[in-house]
């Protein structure tokens, strides 16, 4: 079993469930915790202090570990 | 075949939940190891969303709602509505009785989807077999959780 964690990293569109953006043999055998809710501006903004900070291995992002050293 | 996704609420519910699944002696631990691997060519996976009520849950279904069956990668998923009265409230026994139900019903759901297509997968085999681990899965001793 494995957690997600950065999942809005591979986030195309702000309706759709992250379930959706994964196929079932991803999902398998995985658990999704949020750990906060907020408005969108606000957790992107969140989402990217952590990108920029601990990027995961699916964060592609040009800002990826900037800030990690 | 069968598999799981937990989508809890807080970490308090996934704490609380992952063992009835992927414990020691959770369902899928034992489905892992003796459940076939395969009940016909058209299904790889059936996939069992569950989503737990909790601090952060935005979305819990009232009834189990069926995905669409994926030609490609043959497979389909169920989601799950899990409330506090219908889990955390409950004592263990009841908790994988839930579990168990709501697998079982998982699988029958996708039994009538799919019984028009005439797909090639061994429901009645499957729900045997998983009835067979279930009773099994019912029958270890509390507290189960640390078992």
């Amino acid at each position: 079993m494995a957690i997600l964690t950065n999942y809005r990293a591979r986030l195309p569109s702000r309706k759709a469930p992250i379930e959706k953006r994964y196929s079932s043999g991803f999902l398998k055998d995985k658990q999704l915790v949020p750990v906060e809710k907020g408005s969108r501006a606000e957790i992107l903004k969140k989402e990217r202090k952590i990108v920029e900070k601990n990027p995961g291995p699916l964060n592609k992002e040009p800002w990826a570990g900037r800030q990690s050293n | 075949m069968i598999g799981y996704y937990l989508n809890s609420g807080d970490q308090k519910g996934a704490d609380m939940f992952n063992p009835y699944i992927w414990g020691k002696h959770g369902l899928d631990t034992l489905m892992e190891k003796q459940l076939h691997k395969t009940y016909g060519k058209d299904m790889k996976l059936l996939l069992i969303l569950y989503y737990l009520e909790g601090q952060f849950s935005s979305y819990l279904p009232v009834q189990p709602q069926l995905g669409n069956y994926m030609k490609s990668s043959k497979d389909i998923r169920v989601s799950v509505g899990v409330t506090q009265a219908m889990f955390h409230n409950r004592n263990e026994f009841e908790r994988r009785e839930f579990i168990v139900d709501s697998t079982l019903n998982a699988i029958k759901l996708v039994k009538e989807r799919l019984s028009k297509k005439k797909p090639d997968i061994d429901f009645d085999k499957l729900i045997h077999d998983v009835q067979e681990i279930a009773s099994e899965y019912l029958k270890f001793p509390e507290p189960y959780a640390t078992n």
